[in-house]
């Protein structure tokens, strides 16, 4: 069992924690919840020994502990899953699971320990059946994630801490997930559960704790607590519905048609059409092609045969920068590798797609016009409601959430007429994705075309006028507004016919 | 968290450099006789005059997340065919001097080439094509020097402004002022930056990231054939091997002056301050007699804690 008394910290000044007071006992799963800057990852660096506390203590069983470095805390018997897998593809399971702790016999590697070892882990997950002896590559993602914490709990943790565990997973993978944290915490381990997906949370914790500002704003058990009174807590008001009323906007002029489009690999002949003023959900589980097929009308996947028509007019796309210029914006779903410049500031990131269109309102002929561009990153931080200290600071000292709306935001100021989003709220928080729904419908309302591929069924339902599903590589089925999130899921997992 | 808006110079990144350069110089000025003068000045500035205009090359590079490995081959290319055009092929000094440049700037579109459209890493790219020209700048004089040049280039390279500026120091001046102009105001300037910090993201941003790259190595190129020309007045002489290391000097201006190899960092007054402190060090410890086994190792130092320093800072922002 874990306990934290009275525990602050604050960065030059400024708290981030004030007197945070919870436990969690052996056997259960504590959620910890709250929007983007409200402390959870301060909370956890204290926990695995990143930050220094500035006050407060810490109890594991009872016994008083300082945790004042990473190695400290996995002695404490604290181990972390983090978000993204981390595992090297290259190498074996159990290579993998030992990684760091390697055992061996003077300067030699030993083998036979090292596979008793990881089968051992992988024997308590209940999931003897992975060969220890594969490439971790060569796994599915749900076995490379249980590889992940085999890893954290061969070092036999009594607390785990899962850090949003489940954004890049499908609904299927989460299954597995949860049935994994389940053994977890039938083997008395206590497990700390971050996630930005509530039901997720209702569904699996035994106990619950909600911060908000560096404070704790709710700490119990989970019963009684449903996602709506979860997030009164997170959002410290009362938020009837994330997503803005409905309104169709829908007009007849088609915008984006695309005919027997395909990659000739994953990718089957598929048409679409999207109409100005139109939100078409792209609906599917991951590897169903819905972000490669966003990339062939992009131009950042190569077209294998099938024609492209923006207004009616067939056009050639052959790369990124063809795309763009046909008028389409793509909002990539990982925004630190294919959207942002992560280490340049806020205005650099806004313009440089403008930049590349040449538009005249920021630059001329030769010279960038740095004045312009400073009153159109101003425009674009209130509009989004960015939060940031100026409009130089380096995008790494965002919250994801505000990286989000950056990458967004770059492609508003470009003024295209058909937008894609691809995952456009993944691990942002619940007040940056209801400003995200409402920039996909403003833009609807303005005359775009939108596209928006998402995971995430709710989301799709409450913004799309319609929603398409794929699998496999080709669209199954389209649907109009009003379909239910029962009929979207039997129809992605292809049950639905 | 935030204390108020900084001015635009001592935000900038070589500020901090900048006031260790000052200090260095002060500390000169006291300790080493015959530091302070108008013809030390004037020889300083001749010094790092080849390093200086090879930084402004490598300093497109490295901000454009590359490496320019062969600076140093062109120099000595450069070099032995100015030379070579002269003496044997009888060539004016102005057509040679132009052909060697066009030389060069063709090296630098297949350095360009090699790293951008068929991906190979810079450093072995670059690597790759200096033992190339290496090889050819020796083969092409059999390894010999050439000293009979006509006397237009050590007129040039003695030739001083009012007695003080070098004129091959306003060639660097000029070439600093152009690039950095290039770098901060232009379009092409900031794809390269946006290039550097993350050239997938500068793709899906509609960046023509393989042309812009090949562009940055192209200007390499170029300002090594500059460079080597104004080895060439300095030596008055043919050299296939003048620029050896020299690249390794220009890598270490750029990071001296806030540059950072992973990209997206750097800048042209950076770069240029970051040849100054070296030449500057080696220069006030020639004044001071120390002997250039010396030299070379707090040039060394000074690198390692320039870059030091810089993870500090880079460190505490966060």
């Amino acid at each position: 069992m874990i306990e934290f008394k009275n525990i602050c910290k604050s960065f030059s000044g400024i708290p981030a924690l004030s007197n945070i007071n919870f436990y969690a006992k052996s056997g259960e799963i504590l959620a910890l919840l709250g929007q983007n800057g409200a402390g959870k990852s301060t909370l956890m660096k204290i926990l695995s020994g990143a930050y220094p506390k500035d006050s407060g203590e810490i109890y594991i069983n009872n016994k008083k502990v300082e945790i004042s470095s990473p190695i400290k805390a996995e002695k404490e018997g604290i181990g972390i899953v983090y978000q993204e897998l981390s595992g090297i593809p290259h190498l074996s399971v159990s290579d993998n699971i030992v990684l760091g702790k390697d055992p061996h016999k003077g300067i030699f590697l030993d083998r036979r320990t090292q596979d008793n070892v990881a089968k051992k882990a992988l024997k308590n997950l209940e999931a003897e059946n992975i060969p220890l002896s594969k490439k971790l590559g060569q796994l599915s993602i749900s076995e490379q994630q249980i590889c992940e914490i085999a890893k954290c709990t061969a070092n036999n943790p009594q607390i785990v801490v899962f850090d949003e565990p489940t954004t890049s997973l499908t609904k299927n993978e989460r299954e597995d997930l949860f049935k994994i944290m389940d053994i977890m915490r039938k083997r008395n381990l206590t497990i700390i559960f971050v996630t930005h997906y509530l039901e997720e949370a209702v569904r699996m914790c035994d106990k619950c704790l909600i911060l908000r500002d560096g404070q704790v704003t709710y700490f119990g058990t989970m019963k009684g607590l449903d996602e709506k009174k979860i997030i009164d807590h997170m959002i410290g008001q009362h938020m009837e519905n994330f997503f803005p009323e409905y309104k169709s906007y829908t007009t007849d002029k088609i915008a984006l048609e695309v005919s027997n489009l395909t990659d000739g690999d994953k990718i089957k002949p598929t048409n679409l059409k999207v109409r100005y003023g139109e939100v078409l959900g792209l609906s599917g589980l991951i590897g169903s092609g819905r972000t490669e097929l966003a990339h062939i009308i992009f131009g950042a996947r190569k077209r294998a045969a099938g024609k492209i028509f923006i207004n009616g007019i067939e056009k050639d796309i052959k790369n990124e920068n063809d795309g763009i210029r046909s008028g389409i914006a793509y909002i990539n779903e990982d925004r630190r590798i294919g959207g942002l410049n992560l280490s340049m500031p806020i205005d650099f990131n806004l313009a440089l797609t403008s930049l590349c269109l040449a538009r005249k309102s920021i630059t001329g002929k030769i010279f960038v016009k740095d004045k312009k561009i400073e009153i159109m990153t101003q425009e674009i931080i209130e509009k989004l409601s960015i939060k940031c200290s100026s409009t130089k600071q380096k995008l790494v000292h965002l919250s994801g959430g505000n990286q989000q709306k950056v990458s967004i935001g770059k492609w508003l100021v470009t003024n295209m007429n058909i937008f894609i989003f691809d995952e456009p709220t993944k691990g942002i928080d619940v007040s940056a994705k209801a400003k995200i729904y409402e920039v996909i419908r403003d833009l609807a309302k303005v005359g775009c075309a939108v596209i928006v591929i998402s995971s995430y069924n709710p989301e799709l339902i409450g913004v799309c006028d319609r929603i398409s599903v794929m699998s496999k590589g080709r669209i199954t089925g389209t649907f109009d507004r009003g379909i239910t999130e029962e009929q979207l899921m039997l129809e992605q997992t292809g049950i639905g016919g | 968290m935030l204390t108020g808006r900084k001015s635009k110079i001592a935000s900038a990144n070589y500020f901090g450099i900048f006031c260790v350069l000052i200090i260095m110089c002060l500390i000169f000025s006291f300790i080493a006789n015959g530091f302070l003068s108008i013809r030390n000045f004037s020889n300083l500035l001749q010094q790092v005059t080849v390093v200086g205009i090879l930084s402004i090359g490598q300093a497109y590079v490295i901000i454009g997340g590359g490496i320019d490995l062969s600076q140093g081959a062109l120099i000595g290319l450069t070099s032995i065919m100015t030379a070579i055009l002269i003496t044997e092929a009888g060539f004016s000094i102005v057509m040679a001097s132009a052909l060697v440049v066009l030389m060069c700037t063709l090296i630098g579109i297949l350095n360009g080439i090699l790293v951008a459209k068929l991906h190979i890493p810079p450093m072995i790219a670059t690597l790759g094509t200096t033992n190339v020209f290496n090889a050819i700048a020796l083969l092409s004089c059999g390894g010999n020097n050439i000293y009979s040049l006509p006397g237009g280039f050590a007129e040039f390279a003695g030739l001083k402004i009012f007695s003080i500026m070098p004129a091959i120091a306003i060639i660097m001046i000029i070439l600093a002022i152009t690039s950095h102009i290039i770098l901060s105001k232009t379009r092409f300037g900031r794809y390269v930056y946006a290039i550097g910090s993350n050239s997938i993201g500068a793709q899906f941003s509609g960046v023509p990231v393989q042309k812009n790259l090949i562009i940055v190595y192209t200007i390499s190129g170029f300002v090594s054939a500059i460079a080597g020309l104004v080895m060439v007045c300095r030596l008055n002489s043919g050299v296939p091997t003048a620029g050896s290391g020299y690249e390794m000097n220009s890598i270490a201006a750029v990071v001296i002056g806030g540059g950072s190899l992973l990209g997206g960092e750097g800048s042209i007054p950076g770069a240029i301050i970051g040849a100054l402190i070296m030449s500057v060090l080696s220069n006030g410890l020639q004044l001071k007699g120390v002997s250039t086994y010396w030299q070379t190792l707090f040039v060394g130092l000074v690198l390692i804690i320039a870059v030091l320093t810089d993870n500090v800072r880079r460190n505490s922002e966060n």
